[in-house]
């Protein structure tokens, strides 16, 4: 196990703090205090013990029938009631009021985790840490929460342990201490079961995570074709037993392992629970204490080893949950994407590359090196290379998506980083793996400006440019039509049809003055694809286009085109101009043109 | 991704059980593991008389000490009590821990042979079953329901079940043996509590079912910003207002619900818990009157004090576990009946037992493949296929053009025995499909699927799988990936034909572009040098010069053997000896590239169509 695994636990007294902070920030603090109440009154218990032990010594003398016994039973019977009602309207009072917390809390967390992880700059989505992070936040509000509810059930645990302590010494101190001593032993073995269990979850995690891949191979619909045709269930099934028997030997023999060293602790907490009972027994025959007294020591000593168990317990879970209050705090601190607000420049937007050199974070390969250029207001270009010649990374640095880390990029002369609000408002992107929501055709196109001015008709339009509106037309709810698996009325759309409708995303944004789109046709059939290229200037009308594509035919509509290769700018010009050249946009070209020389 | 059936679950606020599939799952779980799942039901099930046991042992001890300290000291009694007492406590502690290990490795168990059996019907369905709408839901929940470890906790519920209704009689037991009176107001308490506790623990689940739909949504929107594939399109499209709106539309909802509903059960509970302290306090002053009366012990007045407590415990677990069992079995539901489905007598069964000499080994049949007016459709109402024709005759290659959803690969899955034509006939080597064990067209058969799988796994078994028994067959490996032109990136991988694909489980896997995962599939079809080649789309997703080479690297390995080739670059249709054309389903055109462009059809139009891109200079 690397040490990376081994992750140490959370500091307790900052990460209560800290949980607590969370609390006020979120405006739930009334609640948390409410909690004071359920707090205090685990006093309750211990005293209510007592009183009970009053009316059983009452009790006891009515059996012998002693005179003005029944009056001083019933008497103690009634405070004792009385207390233990009280405490439980009390309780009532406080849930009532505390039950407000968990869910504000969780929304609360939910929410400030939405709005800045929406912000952070991608380099986090690129370093395998900050990605765990990233993923330990989300699906984990509900562990910072836990944090708090560990932190007050500590507190109630210590004031029901120093009631319960005093009760005990009141009766005979060799008691209570006899009790606190003995509690130890199941106290150090449920923090080792924890910390054990942790650990060994980090260690299986790999075949844990294989097993689930496993699983989904044998039994989802998805892989069927494959593992029928290439007859691979044999297989597939030997590789899931060989993770599963391992990982459940390791499990069983864990929970082997502490089901004797929690029987151990049990006995020894039994024992003095006995010896304790002993030692009441004979201060009742010596005459030093009553009958009830033995009840009292019974259900204290019990009481008390429970809940030292369980304040050790509420310490362990802060300083395992403490880790994800670290992780919360540590992304909330993230570097965020300065996005300005898109101040409302006129004119055209004029994109410059100067020396610009790029590796991904954690990476030192360089994927772009040195590139120079400059794209001109309403210029169309089309960018053509080998898979992984820095295409789409180019892209993404044109957008700011990524800082370069040699170089400078400027839009209308200024930094990029100044002018990110400006540039993405006026242009209009569609990525190679384009974002599919679940929902409405309609959402699925708006989302191409979803912050912009919104009309009907618009939506209509663009679907009817990208060649999609008589699809739509045809289903019953027309454009408000909802794709994707989380409805049951959902229809399917195709390949095609899904990237005919990232290009009416794209063509939506009306007010964008740059397109750009990363192989809009890769899974478009021919003649929708040469339809789409002959109609692409009409289409784009005098915005300008950054066209990522391998149709080179289609390259020639462009007023220049790139050649990417290893990450530099290998070649640039007009078509005609390229190919003259007989570089290697002419090789590209050739390799494609060859099948259809007559 | 679905949490489909919980929709339904409590819908008209009734349970309704469904005792076949109650009988189903236990008896699946019994088979599952015998040994253990007895002793489970055995140790948990007992573990209910241990609380009236103890309330039992006290109320002796109490009356003991009671009686000693009036007839005069004698400690030896005692004694014997207390070593009984800690021997129940211990006993206790072993029916509280016993069972949580059992249950450690059974979930487990059960949630891993419930895999088990769902990849046994993967195996055993005939593929077309799977296009089956109703189907395909059985199979999405089935599958949620062996990864969910459905069984396990329907068992669970169950033994608590049956543990909390012994507490509950042995209680009983217990307040009659010390006083009539008691059982009599204890059964009043009872016929009070079940049905409000059944009420609390309706309306508790019904709260939860009533919003799965906004939280499904909720976390839809939610996980998108998290998500790292669609992080960039999430800040170039500015799409963070847009879902957040949609997210907190659901969250709110979601938000509030639980408030309410936690305010409410918290209130419920509260004052059942308030109800049961006043009960408990008047049943005292009345424990008092009957121990001035002589007709109750010191010992039985503890029993009036905590039989209550216990009760209403058993009470909650009794009406919890009753709705677990329903919910539960409101999903496993979806399992047995995906389970029990029969299909048709498959082909193939009936007839390996003819054991004729095999038809298949005869290779010298001039005739690959043929086709024999099939028509066949996914869905009844849908055909795709209409009446098709075609022969693929040996060393031959036919190229299959058309637009999307023409029919190609469909026709492609029908020719690699995965579905059955409605109607017509199939021919392989002059054998019918019917008559034939499809199985065994793999070892003559290499194909690249246009939509291939991308198995998280080793590049060595993603190769591999073309021919699983090549798994360790390194030179074997290296050569298929060279003709799929994937050793350079293989080469320069880490572990080369070690390195795991993919982050699912191996942090370290390697991420592959869409090019590199292509050439990947290639090289599958090559493996083992098959006599036939299926290739659909060997190059969608590769650059001009990469697919150019892979389309020489095809053309070399088609002289040796008989193939089929997709293809949308309708220019590489022209390494074929004949292009067959399909539209709608229909086999319309068919002849060499010459031929067709002289037909001036439907081909020559897709041909010319993309020449025209490249003609100015080159025609």
């Amino acid at each position: 196990m690397s040490a990376e695994e081994k992750r140490k636990k959370a500091p307790v007294i900052r990460t209560i703090l800290r949980g607590v902070s969370l609390v006020y920030e979120a405006g739930q603090l009334k609640a948390l205090l409410f909690h004071f109440g359920w707090i205090l009154t685990g006093a309750v218990v211990s005293v209510s013990a007592v009183f009970n032990k009053n009316f059983l010594n009452a009790a006891a003398d009515v059996v012998l029938g002693k005179g003005g016994a029944v009056r001083l039973a019933l008497l103690w019977l009634l405070i004792c009631s009385m207390v233990e009602i009280g405490e439980r309207v009390v309780n009532m009072a406080c849930a009532r009021v505390a039950a407000n917390m968990t869910w504000n809390m969780d929304y609360y967390i939910s929410q400030k985790l939405f709005h800045k992880v929406a912000g952070i700059r991608m380099r986090y989505f690129d370093d395998r840490e900050e990605q765990k992070r990233i993923r330990n936040v989300k699906g984990f509000s509900w562990n910072i929460w836990q944090v708090c509810t560990s932190a007050i059930q500590i507190l109630r645990s210590c004031v029901v342990a120093v009631t319960a302590i005093a009760v005990l010494a009141g009766e005979n101190w060799k008691i209570a201490a006899l009790i606190c001593l003995t509690s130890m032993p199941a106290v150090l073995i449920g923090k080792r079961q924890t910390d054990e269990q942790y650990y060994m979850a980090q260690g299986q995690s790999f075949d844990e995570k294989m097993q689930r891949y496993m699983g989904l191979v044998i039994t989802n619909r998805k892989y069927v074709k494959e593992m029928h045709f290439y007859q691979l269930y044999d297989y597939m099934g030997e590789k899931f037993d060989k993770t599963v028997v391992g990982m459940m030997k390791q499990k069983v023999k864990f929970a082997r392992k502490y089901l004797l060293a929690g029987l151990a602790s049990d006995l020894v907490a039994y024992a003095a629970i006995a010896v304790s009972l002993l030692m009441i027994s004979v201060d009742i025959f010596e005459g030093r204490a009553g009958i009830g007294s033995f009840l009292l020591v019974y259900s204290t000593a019990q009481n008390l080893q429970g809940t030292l168990k369980s304040l050790f317990a509420a310490l362990d879970t802060i300083g395992d949950k403490g880790r994800y209050l670290e992780d919360y705090d540590a992304v909330m601190a993230y570097e965020e994407e300065e996005v300005d607000q898109g101040l409302d420049e006129e004119g055209g937007l004029e994109i410059t590359f100067e020396h610009v050199s790029f590796a991904y974070p954690g990476s030192d390969r360089e994927v772009l090196k040195d590139v120079n250029l400059t794209v001109h207001d309403g210029e169309k270009i089309a960018i053509v290379g080998e898979n992984g010649s820095g295409k789409s990374t180019f892209i993404a640095l044109l957008t700011g998506l990524y800082a370069p880390t040699k170089g400078r990029i400027l839009i209308n002369g200024r930094d990029i980083s100044q002018m990110l609000g400006f540039l993405r408002e006026r242009i209009s992107c569609t990525t190679q793996d384009y974002f599919q929501l679940h929902g409405s055709i309609e959402d699925n196109v708006m989302l191409g400006d979803s912050l912009g001015p919104h009309n009907d008709g618009d939506v209509r339009e663009a679907l009817r440019k990208a060649d999609l509106l008589d699809v739509v037309e045809g289903y019953e709810k027309k454009e408000k039509t909802r794709l994707g698996n989380l409805y049951e009325d959902s229809v399917d759309l195709s390949g095609g049809q899904w990237q005919k409708l990232a290009m009416a995303r794209n063509l939506y944004k009306n007010r964008a003055s740059l397109m750009i789109l990363d192989e809009p046709t890769a899974a478009l059939d021919p003649l929708a694809e040469s339809k789409l290229y002959h109609d692409f200037s009409r289409l784009s009308g005098d915005k300008g286009v950054l066209l990522i594509s391998h149709r080179l035919g289609a390259t020639r509509l462009a007023d220049r085109v790139l050649v990417f290769h290893e990450g530099t700018v290998e070649e640039d010009g007009t078509h005609e101009k390229l190919l003259a050249a007989d570089g290697l946009y002419t090789q590209m070209y050739h390799a494609q043109a060859q099948w259809y020389v007559s | 991704m679905s949490f489909k059936s919980n929709d339904e679950f409590l819908k008209d606020n009734r349970i309704q059980l469904d005792f076949a599939v109650i009988r189903w799952s236990i008896s699946q779980a019994f088979r599952m593991d015998m040994r253990t799942s007895v002793l489970w039901a055995v140790m948990s099930v007992l573990g209910g008389l241990l609380p009236a046991m103890f309330l039992s042992i006290t109320k002796e001890i109490v009356d003991c000490i009671q009686a000693n300290v009036q007839a005069g000291l004698n400690t030896d009694s005692i004694l014997i009590f207390l070593a009984a007492m800690v021997a129940v406590l211990f006993v206790q502690s072993l029916f509280g821990r016993i069972p949580d290990v059992m249950w450690c490795s059974l979930r487990d168990k059960y949630a891993i042979c419930m895999q088990k059996k769902m990849g046994e019907f993967m195996r055993r369905v005939p593929v077309r079953y799977l296009d089956d709408a109703e189907t395909a839901k059985l199979i999405e929940m089935a599958e949620w329901n062996a990864e969910g470890g459905s069984l396990g906790k329907f068992i669970c519920s169950v033994f608590d079940w049956c543990a909390a209704v012994l507490t509950l009689l042995s209680l009983l037991f217990v307040s009659w043996r010390t006083s009539p009176w008691l059982v009599f107001i204890a059964f009043a308490f009872l016929l009070v509590m079940v049905p409000y506790s059944m009420k609390i623990a309706k309306g508790d689940w019904k709260s939860w079912v009533d919003v799965a739909k906004n939280n499904r949504m909720a976390d839809y929107h939610y996980a998108r910003i998290f998500s790292e594939g669609d992080a960039k399109e999430v800040r170039l499209l500015n799409m963070k207002d847009f879902l957040f709106q949609k997210w907190r539309r659901d969250a709110e909802v979601v938000r509030d619900n639980n408030l309410v509903r936690d305010k409410r059960v918290t209130m419920a509970n509260e004052i059942m818990e308030t109800a049961i302290k006043i009960v408990e306090c008047l049943v005292m002053f009345f424990g008092v009157f009957l121990l001035k009366r002589g007709s109750l012990t010191l010992g039985g007045l503890t029993v009036f004090v905590s039989v209550f407590g216990q009760l209403s415990g058993a009470v909650r677990n009794f009406a919890g576990n009753i709705l677990q069992i329903y919910r539960q079995s409101c999903e496993l539901k979806f399992s047995k009946q995906l389970f029990d489905t029969s299909f048709e007598t498959e082909k193939g069964t009936q007839v390996r037992d003819k054991d004729a000499p095999d038809k298949m080994a005869d290779g010298k049949k001039s005739v690959v493949f043929e086709v024999r007016h099939v028509s066949f459709g996914y869905h009844e109402d849908k055909e795709i296929l209409h009446d098709v024709s075609l022969q693929v005759r040996r060393g031959e290659t036919v190229a299959l053009v058309g637009e999307n959803g023409a029919g190609k690969s469909t026709l492609i899955k029908l020719l690699l025995g995965l579905y059955e034509p409605d109607s017509g006939e199939l021919y392989f080597c002059g054998e019918n499909y019917r008559d034939m064990d499809t199985e065994k067209l793999l070892e003559r058969i290499g194909v690249t699927f246009q939509d291939f799988v991308r198995f998280e796994l080793m590049v060595r078994e993603n190769v591999a799988f073309g021919d699983i028994s090549r798994v360790h067959d390194d030179k074997e490996i290296w050569r298929a990936l060279e003709k799929g032109g994937a050793s350079g990136v293989v080469k320069r991988l880490p572990q080369e034909i070690d390195t795991y694909i993919g982050r699912w489980y191996e942090k370290d896997g390697v991420r592959m572009s869409g090019g590199e995962w292509q050439r990947l599939a290639v090289s599958r079809s090559y493996i083992s040098d098959k006599e036939i080649l299926i290739m659909d789309e060997p190059a969608a997703a590769l650059d001009p010069i990469a697919e150019m080479e892979q389309f020489y690297g095809i053309k070399n390995s088609l002289t040796a053997c008989t193939s089929i080739l997709i293809s949308h670059r309708i220019g590489f249709a022209r390494l074929a000896d004949r292009i067959l054309v399909l539209q709608d389903g229909r086999l319309i055109e068919e002849g060499t590239h010459e031929e067709l462009m002289e037909k001036q059809g439907v081909y020559c139009e897709m041909f010319m169509n993309q020449a025209g891109w490249y003609d100015r200079e080159v025609g």
